[in-house]
């Protein structure tokens, strides 16, 4: 195959340049100084995944006489990160480029780079989105990507010669998790500041720890304060069964100019699971108690007279209790969000 | 005189305890009728229905019949149990110090306990412990307890 230098200007059109990009680096022929970008700054390129070749999905890695390639797919909608985190080699040359669904150099002799690096790719990207990345490295053998892991976390390990130790560059992308895989009707919840706070309250609950006990219930304040929205958590201690804002607390926010404009907490222990027999859940040492799953009995009751809405958050959904619910009046239905995925 | 104010006092001690207000054998739980709407989901619900498993016994179902229970000949005995229950597991002395609010609920053959911590004032309890103690109807043994 002929130097796609040779061929065709550099002044070509995106497309044109991109497939030829693509094509140059699968072929069999030794990719050379096909997708040399200029000296300078990285090339960075907002073009989408579908202006590229699509490559295939599911992480199986591809090897060409030199150049390697390997993708990810988005499940959900969701930007994400890619981070240079190991790297073990000497090779001068070692190019690392994301192809999809941005086109960027990320590495142009990742031997020599520091690390860790970070790029930040915020989309958000549809779901089936494609993340896919070239590898050619800088020695004579051909390259090869291993990737591990799974949603929202893969590692693409690198290898650049004959020894299949896969650590000569190392890589994560993580993808940024939204809390709702569509946007709730809701205005409240599908305000992008609640919703990190909702997360950020979903985070600190310790959601994914086996042991229960170190799971804890975590509440706040959803306000609006100098027109930005915020979810102010509960002070105190927080219990793993139960959540409370301390005496003083509400008047002290409003009192700062907060407008109160609903309350939440979570639900972080699994449907089913046995409540812990440390003491830890309200003094529980006996086997034989199982955790519900909500809106619980005392969620409904603080409703009675509230003139805001409560959100419960608990492991796939949010529920919704409207101002002045009452104890066995009709449930909304609940929002689905996105399982564990911080 | 002085001996018409004392009969005075005398009569009025009495009707001062009468007005005050005797626990409650079957709770003062807030809206028990509500309370049993709301927790029938783990007696009905097919989703739920591994919970009751768990305990090794079987959803009542949606036909089985359901009341708030309010016969203080029912209730004292059987909270007797529910006390001595809770006493065990050591729930009973984090709830005392705050007091806790209880109703008598019948699902079926099960004759449960929802025990909730009661509010302090000033506070926000935006989720309090609450547990529903489970037990047999008829021989009154503990089946098991779901901590919502």
């Amino acid at each position: 195959m002929l130097s796609y230098r040779s061929r065709r200007p550099r002044t070509g059109r995106l497309a044109t340049f991109l497939i030829a990009v693509w094509t140059a680096a699968c072929s069999d022929e030794p990719a050379g100084d096909l997708i040399t970008a200029p000296e300078g700054p990285a090339p960075i390129i907002n073009a989408r995944a579908d202006s590229l070749p699509q490559i295939p999905s599911g992480g199986a890695p591809i090897t060409t006489t030199r150049t390697a390639a390997a993708s990810i797919v988005l499940p959900v909608e969701s930007g994400f990160t890619v981070e240079f985190v190991d790297r073990e080699c000497a090779a001068v040359g070692n190019r690392v480029t994301l192809t999809s669904p941005v086109f960027q150099v990320l590495l142009r002799s990742g031997c020599q780079a520091a690390f860790p690096q970070t790029w930040r790719f915020d989309g958000p990207f549809p779901a089936g989105t494609v993340i896919a990345f070239l590898f050619r490295p800088g020695t004579r053998h051909p390259g090869a990507i291993r990737v591990s892991g799974g949603f929202p976390v893969w590692t693409l390990s690198f290898e650049d010669s004959t020894d299949d130790d896969f650590n000569d560059l190392v890589f994560t992308v993580t993808a940024e998790c939204p809390f709702f895989p569509t946007p709730p009707a809701d205005p409240l919840l599908a305000d992008q500041a609640v919703q990190r706070g909702l997360q950020d309250l979903w985070d600190n609950s310790n959601p994914n720890d086996p042991n229960q006990a170190n799971r804890f219930e975590q509440g706040g304040w959803i306000v609006e304060r100098n027109g930005q929205r915020e979810v102010i958590p509960f002070g105190g201690d927080p219990q793993p069964c139960r959540s409370e804002s301390p005496r003083g607390e509400l008047q002290a926010i409003q009192a700062s100019g907060a407008t109160i404009l609903g309350f939440a907490h979570t639900h972080p222990h699994t449907f089913g699971t046995a409540v812990p027999t440390d003491g830890s859940c309200n003094g529980n040492r006996l086997p034989g108690r199982t955790f519900g799953d909500g809106p619980s009995y005392a969620d409904e009751r603080v409703m009675s007279g509230s003139p805001w809405p409560q959100y419960i958050i608990d492991e796939n959904r949010v529920h919704r209790l409207d101002p002045n619910h009452q104890v066995g009046d009709p449930l909304n239905s609940p929002v689905d969000r996105n399982p564990n995925c911080s | 005189m002085r001996t018409m104010i004392a009969i005075a006092l005398l009569l009025a001690a009495p009707a001062a305890a009468q007005t005050q207000r005797r626990p409650d054998p079957c709770g003062d739980l807030e809206n028990k009728a509500g309370a049993l709407t709301s927790l029938a989901r783990y007696f009905v619900d097919p989703e739920r229905a591994t919970i009751l498993e768990g305990f090794g016994v079987s959803q009542p179902g949606p036909d089985a019949p359901r009341a708030v229970v309010e016969d203080p000949r029912v209730c004292s005995p059987f909270m007797g149990r529910v006390r001595a229950q809770l006493g065990r597991s050591g729930v009973l002395r984090e709830l005392q110090p705050e007091g806790f609010d209880f109703a008598v609920l019948s699902y079926g053959p099960f004759l449960t306990a929802l025990v909730t911590e009661r509010p302090q004032e000033g506070t926000v309890l935006a989720h309090g412990y609450t547990e529903l103690l489970i037990f047999d109807d008829e021989t009154l043994s503990y089946v098991g307890s779901i901590v919502e």
